[in-house]
């Protein structure tokens, strides 16, 4: 493929020629020759097109981490590729390797699905351009806050062994209750002391801990693309759930997923690391769009209808409707658990229109209070830090 | 290296205003024609079409045609003269285009530049002031000559070099 330039310096020889019969002086026509000589090089040095290969070490990674690419490129001249990640130019004699790093700012995929491949000779006169199909993607997961303990007990347990405290006796750490000693019993579970009092054998007895169903739901249907502080609060949302999801998956209960944006999105609960990335792989399309209209009752829906009643429902949403607190009354009315963790960025600032927020804001929250467990999470703390206080959630 | 851009812009017009102040009347037409350029070279900036970045450059040669109007073009001072300040301007295209497009620029195309002008103006030595032609008619014959090595040349190429991989 022949460039501009090369029209252009034909262009520019003809013109210097027809200038110089014109005005019947020989300068035009000397001043053309240069154009020629360059058309005549490019022409004896007929490039190939140039090769490109791009690799990187993983396909997952974490938000803020740095990836590496290199790319091999084959060929002699300029080049200018451009992928779904990178924007390379510059020039190559044969082979070159070119470096690149790259850090992930934000969650989400980065699908490679073409790569655009420019390459010129040496004097700009000849061009190689291809659109070729690419393949390859990149998961860059949410940033994930490291919780020690999560201290909620779901009404109802399963009947597999798990974290969750449950109301049946058994083996466990927490201490329930003390009875007397029957045959079979382990003598590591004597109480030494009560025995001494009673003056007969006495044995501690301990809550059995048991898997429990936890969902998450995520509302995040009032952000709009464009307003910066509702970025903010639904990457911190989307932060808090994949937090939560990976903390209850390594707890051996079963966690589920809801997301109610411009449609539901759901998971069913699952256990282990199955259940930890299928809920961040679906965390990865969250994003700001337009406002949705999507009334919370499909939210409520999907949780009665498809998740265990007694299940553990940890709401995080911003409360930017006022259709969540019927919808909360009627899921507890359904034996259903709720936590509510409300992100925000009202902060302490003084003017009339903050103080409007906060005063609605806490409104909506001592309401809630009354029938469910709630946290007011401003989003400069971390998720962590504010969790700590909470007290265990029966 | 961007400044050298337009340094080498600079140098060009400055020497065209130079190489025509023997003149009044052609010291304001060269002037005209780098004004012209130059606007061209704004709407250039503006616009971004490259057309516009090849009409200004032409007009800055036409700026030299006319800075050296009224001087011997068979003189070998007058070639050289007109042949170094037209690698001035090629330099600045190049600089301007590669450093745009590729962020860098390789000593090879400056040195085939360079060679390119070397070679016009020996070859103008050869061609149309030595043996094989005199003055306009040997331009001619030479023009004819380029006209027919173009048409061979401009013949498009075969089909394996648009395909990339």
């Amino acid at each position: 493929m022949r460039t501009l330039q090369y029209y252009a310096f034909v262009i520019y020889f003809a013109l210097l020629l027809l200038l110089s019969f014109v005005f019947l002086s020989p300068l035009p026509a000397f001043l053309s020759l240069p154009f020629l000589w360059l058309i005549i090089f490019s022409e004896f040095r007929i490039t190939k097109p140039v090769k490109v290969q791009r690799s990187f070490p993983e396909k997952r990674y974490v938000e803020g981490n740095v990836v590496k690419f290199r790319y091999m490129i084959e060929g002699h001249g300029y080049y200018f590729i451009k992928d779904s990640a990178n924007q390379l130019q510059g020039f190559c004699k044969n082979i070159c390797v070119e470096k690149r790093d790259l850090r992930l700012r934000k969650f989400g995929k980065i699908a490679f699905r073409k790569m655009e491949i420019y390459f010129e000779d040496f004097l700009g006169l000849y061009a190689h351009y291809s659109r070729k199909k690419d393949s390859g993607e990149i998961k860059v997961y949410p940033k994930i806050e490291y919780m020690r303990k999560f201290p909620i007990k779901p009404r109802k347990t399963r009947t597999l062994l798990g974290d969750y405290p449950s109301k049946r006796k058994g083996r466990g750490i927490e201490f329930m209750d003390i009875r007397e000693y029957e045959p079979g019993d382990d003598m590591r579970r004597i109480n030494w002391k009560a025995t001494a009092r009673a003056d007969k054998l006495m044995v501690n007895e301990y809550e059995s801990e048991r898997t429990g169903d936890t969902v998450i739901l995520l509302d995040v249907r009032r952000f709009y693309k464009g307003s910066e502080e509702y970025e903010k609060i639904l990457n911190a949302s989307v932060r808090a759930a994949a937090t939560i999801a990976t903390y209850l998956s390594r707890t051996r209960s079963r966690v589920g997923l809801v997301i109610l944006g411009h449609s539901v999105d759901w998971i069913y609960p699952t256990y282990g690391k199955r259940a930890m990335y299928l809920i961040l792989d679906r965390l990865l399309y969250v994003r700001t769009k337009r406002i949705s209209r999507l009334p919370f009752d499909y939210g409520k829906f999907i949780v009665s209808r498809f998740f265990p009643p007694n299940s553990f429902v940890i709401l995080i949403s911003p409360l930017l409707s006022w259709d969540i607190d019927d919808a909360v009354v009627e899921l507890l009315a359904k034996k259903y658990d709720i936590l509510v963790l409300s992100p925000t960025l009202i902060g302490d600032e003084n003017d009339l229109a903050t103080e409007i927020l906060r005063m609605e804001r806490e409104v909506r929250l001592r309401r809630l209070r009354l029938y469910a467990r709630v946290v007011d999470w401003n989003i400069r703390y971390p998720l962590t830090s504010v969790l700590k206080v909470l007290r265990v959630m029966r | 290296m961007k400044r050298s851009i337009w340094i080498s812009l600079g140098i060009y017009f400055f020497l065209l205003l130079l190489l025509s102040s023997y003149s009044l009347r052609i010291f304001l037409l060269s002037a005209m024609t780098i004004s012209i350029a130059v606007l061209l070279l704004i709407l250039y900036r503006i616009i971004e079409s490259e057309i516009f970045f090849y009409a200004y450059n032409f007009t800055g040669i036409t700026a030299l045609l006319i800075s050296l109007k009224n001087y011997n073009p068979y003189s070998w001072v007058t070639l050289g003269v007109a042949y170094s300040v037209l690698s001035i301007l090629l330099i600045h295209l190049y600089l301007y285009r590669f450093f745009q497009k590729f962020g860098t620029i390789k000593r090879e195309t400056l040195a085939y530049l360079l060679l390119a002008t070397l070679l016009s103006f020996f070859s103008v030595q050869i061609f149309m002031m030595g043996s094989i032609g005199y003055g306009f008619w040997g331009a001619v014959g030479l023009g004819v000559a380029i006209l027919i090595l173009l048409y061979f040349l401009i013949q498009p190429k075969s089909k394996e070099s648009s395909d990339s991989t």
